[in-house]
């Protein structure tokens, strides 16, 4: 699938979108996520744009009910960071390649940054105030048992399969990591948002370190952002299930 | 006159055993099987298979019927096992299955016992049918992966939780639609409301807290945290007076009882492993915990807030109802 038929299928999916409601819905700003997305030539960059398309489907589902609209603009490319997008998200870093893109739009700082899969720990600093990394550290990597991930399309407890379920049931192959990274990016720009009460996008960067401000991954614990180096704190899971704890 | 006759011993046949409490029932979900617990005598008095995994549960009709949700175990799609079961409380078996849209997880009936709502979960879906007879009546798009169900006392709403919008969508029962949509806590799971139908409680499992809605205009009143440690708040039901509402804590393996006002903990009362399902008997003083893990059923004297008595029940114990 081509980039731009990813977008147009992000602009028009989601068929079974909520019943017009909250009187809010028709006022609110909508939240504006520019994705980079990556080349869909290699395994991780194409799950990695599935896990935000499906993220976005359910994103513009809930955003539907609780009067938040959400959109996708893009393809956003090198200008993720461009404040003429009117994006106050920009998701990407989704592997190598990308991480450039990502750095320029930490370095413009008009938005929020969501680094999926770029595990320099050079980006992981004060100096970047909008950046916060969904993915884990390359450091976390290697101190971690070889081979452990963010995500297994095999996890099934704590609603683990349902999540694993609707991904296959959507795109017709297995949620992997980088598609739940993506898919997880999605999910707490719109949280950040909704904890915000609308789309400033320093606004959404303050929201993620507020205190007591959680997500739910389907991990089974309550994942948050740590505020020395803006990384999400989560479990990952290693050939043979075990979990360990990220600390970059 | 002989046939009266015969009617007569039919009936004493068929009368079960003298029982010194209420009955509870409880969906064992993974030997799919129902538990019968005396209360009173705190003893398992019979166990009825079902014809699928068995989550959510209610009784109905004075005591007189059981209603079991039953899922297939081929998620997202409608599976054969797929049914809302119909016990005869007094034959102790099912005798009608309804359909009740794609894995019916959670559900709860209009107290006039004549409107069932059901969660399903891979749909993000909820159904509505009458009863009797399961006629389908709506189905109504509410938030992703919808879970707990509760109907309000007067019969008029219904409200359904889903786990990953983080949402209480609140249904016209009347008008069949959706009227409004609450914003909650991290991965909501069960919901109950007071008996005055004025204040929403809903558990929030990776939020870690009980947050209270008012019902009229839907902003959050108050919410109360279990800590930062293993509790996972997942089963709610309110005391029949409304001055007490009980949280059945998952992980944090306890019961925890929380002031009418939603604000104040003002017990955490240590239970089997896992409790997941929990209810109150008609008359308030008995609390009842499905312990998932420890497959048995935790039973707590209100007064004391003490457990007075352990029942093993089958594998798995999930959701739990009494009767009347």
């Amino acid at each position: 699938m081509s980039i731009s038929l990813l977008i147009s299928a992000l602009m028009t999916g989601g068929a079974l979108l909520a019943a017009p409601l909250a009187k809010a819905a028709a006022q609110a700003d909508t939240l504006r996520i520019a994705f980079q997305a990556a080349s869909d030539s290699f395994a991780a960059g194409r799950a990695a744009n599935l896990g935000v398309q499906l993220g976005a489907e359910e994103a513009r589902q809930t955003g539907g009910m609780v009067g938040r609209p959400v959109a996708l603009v893009g393809p956003s490319g090198e200008s993720g960071g461009d404040p003429s997008t009117g994006a106050s998200v920009v998701i990407g870093g989704s592997g190598g390649e990308r991480c450039e893109a990502l750095l320029a739009a930490a370095e413009a700082a008009t938005a929020l940054v969501l680094n999926l899969g770029c595990g320099a720990d050079s980006l992981r600093t004060e100096r970047h105030a909008m950046l916060f990394h969904v993915g884990a550290s390359d450091s976390t990597y290697r101190r971690s048992p070889p081979g452990s991930v963010l995500w297994l399309p095999a996890l099934e407890r704590y609603g683990a399969a349902q999540l694993n379920e609707r991904f296959a049931a959507r795109f017709g192959e297995p949620m992997t990591a980088p598609a739940w990274a993506g898919w997880m990016a999605v999910k707490i720009a719109l949280e950040a948002s909704l904890r915000a009460r609308g789309t400033d996008a320093a606004a959404l960067a303050r929201a993620l370190l507020a205190p007591g401000m959680r997500f739910d991954g389907h991990k089974g614990r309550a994942l948050s952002f740590r505020q020395a180096d803006h990384q999400l704190v989560q479990p990952l899971y290693a050939p043979g299930g075990a979990l360990e704890e990220i600390s970059p | 006159m002989i046939r009266r006759r015969l009617l007569a011993c039919t009936a004493i046949l068929l009368l079960p055993r003298p029982t010194a409490g209420p009955l509870a029932y409880v969906s064992n979900e993974r030997d799919r099987s129902i538990s019968v617990i005396d209360v009173g005598a705190a003893r398992l008095v019979a166990t009825i298979p079902v014809p699928g995994r068995p989550r959510g549960i209610r009784v109905t009709g004075g005591g007189r019927t059981v209603l079991v949700a039953l899922s297939d175990v081929q998620r997202n799609r409608t599976g054969s096992e797929d049914a809302i079961a119909v016990i005869d409380a007094a034959k102790r078996r099912v005798v009608a299955r309804y359909a009740a849209g794609s894995d019916p997880e959670q559900f709860d009936v209009t107290p006039d016992g004549r409107l069932l709502v059901a969660a399903n979960e891979d749909a993000g879906t909820a159904s509505v049918i009458a009863l009797p007879g399961g006629k389908a009546l709506a189905t109504l798009v509410v938030g992703i992966e919808p879970e707990g169900v509760a109907v309000s006392p007067d019969g008029r709403r219904a409200y359904v939780t889903a786990e990953t919008s983080n949402t209480v969508s609140v249904i016209d029962l009347a008008a069949r639609e959706v009227v409004n949509n609450l914003l909650v806590d991290v991965r909501p799971r069960a919901v109950a409301v007071s008996p005055d139908g004025r204040l929403v409680y809903v558990t929030a499992e990776i939020g870690g807290t009980l947050t209270t809605f008012d019902a009229r205009t839907g902003e959050q009143v108050a919410a109360v945290a279990f800590g930062d440690g293993d509790a996972k708040p997942v089963g709610v039901a309110v005391s029949p007076d409304g001055r007490e509402v009980y949280v059945a804590t998952g992980r944090g393996n306890s019961v925890a009882v929380v002031d009418a006002s939603g604000r104040k903990l003002l017990a955490n009362i240590p239970v089997g492993r896992r409790p997941w399902g929990i209810a109150v008997t008609p008359d308030g003083r008995r609390l009842l915990s499905a312990n998932g893990v420890s497959n048995d059923v935790s039973i707590i004297e209100a007064a004391t807030r003490k457990v007075v008595g352990t029942v093993k029940a089958g594998a798995g114990p999930w959701g739990i109802a009494v009767a009347p």
